[in-house]
């Protein structure tokens, strides 16, 4: 699969703030996650890529074209903004149909274009109501109906999440599954990683405005194996087991809490998993759980930012 | 049918793509339509100068029935009343420039153009909405000139309009039609005046609106920087005696303006070219503030 997205070197600055630092990424198509801590340079990648802004410096092409001022380019990519971008006196078809025009559809195309776009995001009962009246969650749903009425073939969401209810969310998230295979092309960010995790294992992970690491969740994981993992079990007798971690030369800490609670770190966690069943059945510790709570995102995150 | 890799399937557009060059007029009239929506303040501002206009048609229709003789429905003492609010001046070319340049229209034109003016690229600014239009296939130029053809619309219902009308009106009381025959030339004027002045408040309206996030801010930037300069000029020339100082007032420079193109008698003591010297450097700077600020919302983005 060919990258669609390819920044080499890319440098945006903010007159003496950096907004992005010599960022050299190359994402392929599908679904993928930008992640990152606020104040990581998501957005101002997101606006380099939709042409909002040019970069400083270094090289940035989107679906093959330079994005900045490329009216071309910009009839295949939607952009669903983090700021609420909504006219409050418009109702929720007029506001999408108006954006949609821009596109150059003639009016009744782009009225018919808005009615699904809309009917798609769940706000068909409620789109000939005032965008005033929407509750968070109904303005972030026109957001997004605006970004896919034209069906474009990348759709960049920045923070679709926040602000969504539980249920609003996860229709958010099937939404995206449902263009993503569609064929559309979808660059999300978000810092509530779990949240993207649930949605694809490609991720971007950004920091201080540079690449952190980039790859499949899995893959992240493994390019990190020279950081301890750590393991929590709940046991009956937990200083037995840790007596005999001591002797495996891949662990390196162990920690006791509670009263049978045990956190062991390991720098190979597959023989750990692997040499684990043998031991306690050995000692007949009793293991009653086991979980290794490092494993989501956001202990890579936390790993990878120190 | 469900892609296994992400690039097999490509979705084409639908409908028309149309590939007019004119995206500004889908901007304009969005933000015309927007604007609209509202319609006490539309009554409010549009009322006074829609007033005067009929008073001035009224005026002008007389002034030509009095020439003719033939006053339907008007006795000996309403004719010296219509003759007294022309200012005894029944010439129809005094009675369109007294409209363009009559105190409570030339306000009221100033207050339409900021009322609806003042929020279009603030209130952009402040929701974010520019970043939908920039991720669009539009230039910042069309989005600056839809913006200015919206406000505009506003500004030619407050002036044009009304003053295309009093020429309407003149045109068919006329004996003969030798209003347009012989004053052509008026009309034209009339058209090209008001062009101008609408054109300038509304880059002065929009440019003020550029530099803040707030409706309310920017009407009241701009009412300050009108009024303020008005009375520093008044005020330094009381003090001083110079007329010189009259040139930082954009109303007296209209004034005198619309003196030199009707080719009326003038109060004023300094040439044309002074006026329409300070006239274009204030439209010159408001439409470099509005090409720097379009430039620099990249970076408030």
């Amino acid at each position: 699969m060919s990258a669609i997205i390819v920044a080499k070197d890319v440098g945006r600055w903010y007159g003496e703030v950096v907004g992005l630092s010599d960022l050299s990424v190359s994402i392929e198509g599908g679904v993928t996650g930008l992640v990152g801590p606020n104040g990581a340079g998501k957005s101002t990648f997101m606006k380099l890529l939709v042409g909002e802004i040019r970069p400083s410096r270094g090289a940035l092409t989107v679906l093959g074209e330079t994005p900045f001022a490329n009216l071309r380019l910009y009839r295949r990519i939607g952009f669903c903004p983090q700021q609420d971008a909504l006219y409050d006196h418009m109702r929720g078809r007029e506001f999408v149909a108006a954006l949609v025009r821009l596109y150059g559809f003639s009016a009744k195309e782009s009225n018919r274009l808005a009615i699904r776009a809309l009917e798609r995001v769940h706000l068909e009962d409620a789109m000939e109501r005032k965008v005033g009246e929407y509750s968070k969650g109904m303005r972030q749903r026109t957001r997004l109906a605006q970004a896919i009425a034209h069906g474009p073939e990348l759709l960049v969401v920045d923070e679709p999440l926040s602000g969504l209810d539980p249920v609003a969310r996860h229709e958010t998230l099937e939404l995206f599954k449902e263009l993503g295979e569609a064929g559309t092309h979808v660059l999300l960010s978000s810092h509530v990683l779990h949240e993207v995790q649930s949605l694809t294992q490609e991720i971007v992970l950004i920091h201080r405005g540079r690449l952190l690491a980039q790859g499949s969740v899995g893959d992240v994981r493994r390019l990190l194996s020279r950081h301890p993992r750590r393991v929590r079990l709940t046991v009956r007798e937990p200083r037995r087991l840790a007596e005999a971690f001591l002797r495996f030369d891949h662990v390196g800490a162990i920690r006791f809490h509670d009263d049978d609670g045990l956190d062991v770190e390991t720098r190979d966690v597959e023989t750990f998993f692997k040499d684990l069943p043998a031991l306690a059945t050995e000692l007949g510790v009793g293991i009653k759980s086991l979980e290794s709570p490092d494993a989501d995102l956001e202990a890579i995150f936390d790993y990878l930012v120190g | 049918m469900k892609a296994t890799t992400h690039t097999e399937i490509y979705r084409p557009f639908e409908g028309t793509l149309s590939t007019r060059s004119f995206r500004f007029l889908t901007i304009a009239w969005s933000g015309i339509r927007l604007a609209s929506k509202k319609k006490l303040p539309l009554l409010v501002m549009l009322g006074p100068p829609a007033m005067a206009a009929i008073i001035f048609s009224f005026i002008v229709y007389a002034s030509y029935a009095l020439q003719k003789g033939e006053v339907p429905g008007i006795d000996a003492g309403q004719a010296q009343m219509v003759l007294a609010l022309a200012g005894k001046n029944t010439e129809v070319a005094e009675q369109i420039v007294s409209f363009l340049t009559f105190p409570l229209v030339r306000g009221f034109v100033l207050l339409t153009v900021a009322w609806f003016g003042a929020g279009m690229i603030a209130e952009d600014r402040r929701l974010g909405a520019h970043l939908l239009y920039f991720s669009r296939p539009i230039t910042r130029l069309d989005y600056l000139l839809g913006k200015f053809l919206a406000t505009a619309w506003f500004g030619c219902l407050a002036l044009l309009v009304p003053a295309i009308a009093i020429n309407t009106i003149a045109a068919f009381s006329s004996p003969d039609w030798s209003y347009v025959k012989d004053q052509w030339d008026v009309i034209l004027k009339t058209v090209a005046f008001s062009a101008a002045w609408i054109a300038i408040i509304t880059a002065l309206v929009l440019a003020v609106s550029s530099l803040v996030e707030r409706k309310t801010l920017a009407l009241a930037a701009v009412f300050g920087l009108v009024f303020l300069t008005e009375a520093v000029s008044n005020v330094l020339f009381q003090l001083t005696h110079e007329s010189r100082y009259r040139l930082l007032s954009l109303f007296r420079n209209t004034d005198r303006l619309a003196d030199w193109a009707f080719a009326r008698k003038t109060s004023y003591d300094w040439a044309p070219e002074a006026s329409l010297c300070a006239v274009s450097m204030l439209f010159a700077s408001t439409l470099f503030v509005l090409w720097w600020r379009l430039r620099r919302m990249e970076e408030v983005a």
